[in-house]
């Protein structure tokens, strides 16, 4: 009983996480099926979100859940300065270019945060979320782990609504299939780049907020992210955005998987060779349909 | 692809090789001209960086394809010499060399797979390859019990007086790459590569054996950067595993062969050199200035450089074939 016991929570503590890699994952997958930009920057962006809330809390005592739209704000900002005055030279120019600019601009994110924050780890103490909830006598559930995978899937959920039925959604949509041809019908292709810059940052941002509540928070942590959410991608197919969920719930439950039953330190290497395979087998992602080049 | 449709050839050897060449013989008798060690040590730093950065070169600037996993085989490279030099007390020149054939048949079995992945997907592709090499290296003496990287503790080797050996080792590494890429600028093998670098459908389509071609650069590509990391692991005189297949090694290697010019032979010499003094005069003192000033650098050549980048990033073949 006790072995299964160990299995349901693993499995649990797998799903939970899940939702929160999802959440971490989904601007790169916008950004990169909307402009076809590959961030290298997206786990920077994640760490700043982090940052806006840690700072937040400790200096000024604001509730952690009512920092989310700052951190989405400050993010949205700094992604749509980004893309409109930096990234845009490099549209229709070869992958290697924004994969360049964008490690550059990590370099500096991440070097200034290293400066101005110093490279230790602080992590937030909530009471109200250091709170854990009991399911029968056996299963453990953090409410901060809760809170954040929830709010993570509803950012998700809310994201794919927005592309799907609004009319910003419909004109981000237009631009990813043809932005000249959405330019002939009156698209500012120009600002909606900009825009899904700013909305993939600003969600990566409350990402990082999320990921605050229970983790600790460190300029260092950009890069796990960004290897993270290329996993989270790839593993959902790449320009697919609602196979992030299927994606973050795969690597979750993976890693889960192999801290419980096979060893803490190989959690990393089972995500990667997790998405050797899927690359190498299922390029298209699990759900076989992403876009395959 | 018949002969007719290619350029002229070139001269094989042209003012700017002949320079090279001047170069070289001066490089090769420095030592013997009373250069302090310090010098000595200078210079063998820029080669390492240059035989590396040359490596990575060869395949991105010529192939197209942006392999962001290169490190992997520089940890390799390290951690099988290592083994050879320690466990069957065999000389350093054939562990190295060892370390290298390891390399290559691990290229070829579990790297040549991701080449068929194209663009943005052989990117991540290459970058999962090499963090999985690195957690695999990290756990791999707790796992199978057999002693090799020291997990994050890492391994000591013998330690050794002959800095001079690392010399004309990391010479040798840098000259082998540059002649690479001076081949593959002027053969009929360059030739294809660089046709699959600018559209590689289209020189499937001609006829080109894309995968033959971008398989044997990878692999070659392999060895090389597996011989620098035998040489520097032995040099360093202490190897871990965190370090040997840190990606930030391969982050260098991409941003000096874009400095000094993609797909260019001399480029990735220039880039090294240029990195390599640079964060000797300002990294020491200034750490996060200067990597805040690298991350600037990079960011402005990518986008305000494009005469210099356009040369990097497309090959111009005729300017190149004349020159």
């Amino acid at each position: 009983m006790t072995a299964l016991a160990d299995l349901v929570q693993t499995l649990l503590n797998g799903v939970l996480q899940g939702g929160v890699y999802a959440a971490a994952a989904v601007g790169l997958s916008l950004i990169f099926g909307v402009s076809g930009i590959l961030n290298a920057a997206h786990g920077e962006l994640v760490m700043l979100g982090a940052f806006v809330t840690y700072w937040l809390y400790t200096l000024y005592r604001v509730d952690p859940l009512l920092t989310l739209p700052v951190s989405f704000l400050a993010l949205f900002v700094l992604g749509y300065a980004l893309q409109y005055f930096c990234l845009h030279r490099t549209l229709g120019r070869p992958l290697l270019l924004s994969l360049l600019v964008t490690f550059g601009i990590s370099l500096i994110i991440l070097n200034v945060a290293l400066r101005v924050w110093t490279a230790d780890y602080r992590l937030m103490r909530v009471p109200y979320l250091d709170r854990t909830l009991l399911v029968g006598d056996w299963f453990i559930i953090p409410v901060a782990r809760l809170t954040a995978c929830g709010l993570g899937v509803a950012m998700v959920a809310a994201l794919s609504c927005l592309l799907a039925y609004t009319r910003l959604g419909r004109m981000i949509r237009a631009t990813a299939q043809d932005w000249e041809m959405a330019r002939l019908v009156g698209v500012n292709h120009r600002r909606i780049y900009a825009l899904t810059f700013g909305i993939g940052s600003g969600i990566s941002g409350v990402a990082g907020s999320l990921l605050a509540f229970y983790s600790p928070v460190e300029p260092n942590m950009g890069l796990s992210y960004t290897l993270f959410a290329f996993a989270v991608v790839v593993l959902g197919g790449l320009g697919y955005t609602p196979g992030v969920l299927w994606g973050g719930l795969v690597l979750g439950v993976a890693q889960a998987l192999s801290e419980t039953y096979l060893e803490a330190g190989l959690s990393l290497f089972v995500a990667f060779v997790l998405l050797y395979v899927i690359l190498r087998f299922m390029p298209a992602g699990i759900m076989g349909r992403g876009r395959v080049e | 692809m018949s002969s007719s449709v290619l350029p002229p050839r070139a001269p094989l050897i042209g003012a700017r090789e002949l320079a090279a060449l001047g170069v070289l013989a001066a490089l090769v008798l420095l030592p013997a001209a009373g250069a302090t060690p310090y010098t000595i040590r200078m210079a063998t730093v820029i080669f390492m960086w240059a035989a590396l950065a040359g490596a990575w070169n060869l395949l991105a600037g010529y192939a197209g394809a942006v392999d962001l996993g290169p490190v992997f085989y520089q940890g390799i490279g390290a951690f099988v010499t290592a083994a050879f030099m320690l466990k069957w007390k065999l000389p350093f020149l054939p562990s190295v060399a060892l370390a290298g054939l390891a390399a290559m048949l691990i290229a070829a079995v579990v790297g040549t797979p991701t080449l068929r992945l194209r663009g943005a997907y052989f990117a991540i592709g290459t970058l999962a390859l090499a963090e999985s090499g690195k957690q695999l290296a990290l756990a791999w003496d707790r796992l199978t019990k057999i002693p090799l990287t020291g997990g994050s503790a890492g391994i000591s080797l013998p330690l050794t007086a002959g800095y001079l050996q690392f010399y004309y080792v990391m010479l040798a590494l840098m000259v082998a790459v540059t002649v690479a890429a001076l081949w593959l600028g002027r053969s009929r093998f360059g030739y294809g590569l660089r046709a699959v670098g600018e559209n590689d459908l289209l020189a499937e389509a001609s006829g080109v054996d894309i995968h033959r071609l971008k398989r044997r650069v990878y692999v070659g590509s392999a060895c090389v950067t597996a011989l620098v990391g035998g040489a520097a692991g032995y040099w360093l005189s202490y190897i871990n595993a965190a370090e040997m297949f840190s990606m930030s090694v391969t982050l260098q290697m991409v941003v000096m062969a874009l400095l000094g010019g993609l797909g260019t032979p001399f480029g990735p010499v220039l880039g090294a050199a240029f990195l390599t003094l640079c964060s000797e005069v300002l990294g020491t003192r200034f750490v996060y200035h200067y990597l805040i000033a690298i991350g600037v650098i990079i960011v402005l050549i990518s986008l305000f450089m494009p005469s210099g980048l356009a040369g990097l990033l497309r090959w111009r073949r005729s300017a190149e074939g004349r020159a």
